[in-house]
């Protein structure tokens, strides 16, 4: 089982990953939402504050009220989505991941998929 | 999971999922239910179909509160058997729908033509009302909880008012109003009503795609019944009143009015004319605004609904990638709404070419049907391969209540086209045709999309 720490460090990784992408900031630079992340297998919690376009605050446990909650069923599908492993989309397609939230928002939350893991054709 | 700043309470959720039912051609579905029922029945018949919703429920509310998403029918049934099954019956249950918002799409245009005789054609009406429901979804307008709430109320108390002063004023016009069953009728005529009625609850069970929104899963089973209810309200008292003020001959288009006039796709403008008298063109106001409302709210459901149905299977490699677009400012699925109201306007289109619109209310409870069907098979199959998932809500009376249900949708199933009706066949060719297509997309299609597209790594 992966610590705190571990999926803390992966957390952090990810918000480089997203501040860096300047189509991501530009797109998403009106959403100022509050998201959580849990697991089912810990008690690990996570918090993305988003501000701007960008994640503003990375922090261990509940911090605020959310506007999206994202339920992953294992740490390590949380910590492989985090280094860009894993890709959510079709984990939460079939309903392995679950989302409370607003549709649009988990739309835009969506989006900041679609742009750091695009599709290439062959 | 942890609670949220914006959660949707079981009145919204029932608002929404009566909202998504109030159309215009429900009233058409109502006026066929009353002609397979023998003298003032019809309303019987509504009121067997509302049980049947709310047995149905039960087996959505069970699914729903195990897989909380808003990708809902495909999720339930990929779980319970496999993707190969899950994405063509979804997605035809899918283009059903939007293929019957062209039939509404037409009976919306008849009726404004009939409003307004020195006005522009039908055409004119159905063009008008796809580019206001496909600019609302375009940039990402809501129809906020509180307005679907008052859209709600103000049809119920519309059509419940419209209802009761028409039973007042005409009193009952057949000596039967209590027997289904009695003369010149049959048990099998009787669940073909009922069948029938089905498609006036179409869309109930949509709100299950807002689990996500909702803090506790018992607010979706809440909001389902409630809809129902509502529902049921209003088309029982409805279908009791036209039969009431209105030979059911002139309701169906099988005779014209003493005006001259057909009224087979527009029978509530007859109706209303009826009941206002020499204070019609109030009533017409007023059927005008309820029309208007009616397939606006309905149409904007089935396309905001809809389209992010479309945009999640392109997401999962199972529609062409152009359908993943999203609207870089307002973050719609533009090009998934832009193709369904095509989709939509053909279907419209050849309706008025071909005729038929009638048809697409027999295609519509079919599938709702299927989906009923679907859902109980879906609650025996994960009970058994899946024991152990945690279930918020359970169906009460597994498994004889479940099988019961699958056996009794199934024959419902067979009974929706069992009538004479040549709507009926036309309605099952529609539906049969649909399907064929997914099956179709699903074999051939599919692979290729999926080895066409892959994914960088970062």
């Amino acid at each position: 089982m992966l610590s705190i720490e571990e999926v803390l460090k992966g957390a952090k990784d990810f918000r480089e990953k997203v501040n860096d992408n300047k189509k991501v900031r530009k797109l998403l630079k009106r959403w100022n939402p509050v998201i959580y992340f849990e697991t089912k297998d810990s008690d690990i919690r996570i918090t993305l504050d988003m501000s701007g376009g960008q994640i503003s605050a990375v922090e261990e446990g509940h911090v605020g009220e959310p506007d999206l909650v994202v339920l992953f069923p294992t740490t390590e599908n949380l910590s492989d989505m985090f280094y860009g492993r894993l890709d959510p989309t079709p984990m939460y397609l079939s309903g392995d991941i679950l989302v409370k939230g607003h549709q649009a928002d988990v739309i835009k939350l969506d989006a900041i998929t679609m742009i750091i893991w695009p599709e290439e054709e062959d | 999971m942890s609670g949220m700043k914006r959660v949707l309470s079981a009145r919204s959720v029932a608002a929404a999922g009566a909202g998504f039912a109030f159309a215009t051609l429900s009233i058409v579905a109502d006026v066929q239910v009353a002609d397979l029922m023998p003298g003032n029945t019809g309303w019987i018949a509504v009121l067997a179909a509302a049980l049947v919703c709310i047995v149905a429920s039960a087996c959505f509310g069970e699914l729903s509160a195990m897989f909380p998403t808003s990708a809902g029918v495909r999720v339930y049934i990929q779980k319970a058997f496999n993707e190969k099954l899950a994405v063509p019956l979804s997605a035809a249950y899918i283009f059903t729908v939007v293929a019957a918002s062209g039939a509404e799409a037409y009976v919306f245009g008849s009726v404004f033509e009939i409003l307004i005789p020195s006005g522009p054609s039908l055409w004119f009406y159905i063009f008008l009302g796809f580019i206001i429901v496909g600019t609302i979804n375009y940039f990402g307008i809501e129809i906020t909880s509180g307005v679907q709430n008052l859209l709600s109320l103000t049809m119920f108390l519309f059509l419940v008012s419209i209802s009761l002063a028409a039973i007042i004023k005409f009193d009952i016009r057949f000596d039967n109003w209590y027997n289904p069953l009695g003369e010149g009728s049959s048990l099998e005529g009787f669940i073909a009503a009922i069948a029938l009625a089905i498609f006036l609850f179409a869309g109930f069970e949509w709100v299950t795609a807002l689990s996500e929104e909702t803090r506790e899963q018992s607010v979706i089973s809440r909001g389902m019944i409630g809809a129902i209810l509502i529902l049921c309200i209003v088309y029982a008292l409805l279908n009791f009143a036209l039969v009431s003020a209105v030979p059911k001959e002139v309701l169906t288009g099988k005779q014209v009015w003493t005006d001259g006039i057909n009224y087979g796709a527009r029978p509530h403008v007859v109706f209303v004319k009826v009941i206002f008298g020499s204070y019609e063109i109030i009533g017409l106001i007023g059927v005008g605004l309820l029309s208007f409302l009616a397939s606006m709210t309905s149409f904007n459901a089935g396309i905001l609904t809809t389209s992010r149905f479309l945009y999640a299977m392109s997401r999962d490699k199972t529609m062409p990638r152009y359908l993943s677009k999203l609207h870089s400012e307002y973050f719609t699925p533009y090009a998934a709404i832009i193709t369904l109201c095509a989709v939509a306007v053909t279907s419209s289109v050849l309706m008025g070419l071909l005729g038929g619109f009638d048809s697409f209310t027999y295609a519509v409870a079919g599938s709702e049907v299927m989906m009923y069907f679907l859902a109980a098979l879906c609650v025996i199959k994960l009970r058994r391969k899946a024991p152990t998932l945690e279930r918020p809500y359970q169906v009460p009376g597994n498994p004889f209540s479940t099988i019961l249900m699958v056996l009794f949708f199934g024959l419902l199933f067979v009974m929706v086209y069992a009538t004479p009706e040549k709507e009926a066949r036309l309605g099952l060719a529609i539906l049969i045709a649909i399907v064929l297509i997914m099956i179709g997309h699903t074999v051939l299609i599919i692979p290729r999309l999926r080895s066409k597209r892959k994914k960088k790594s970062l």
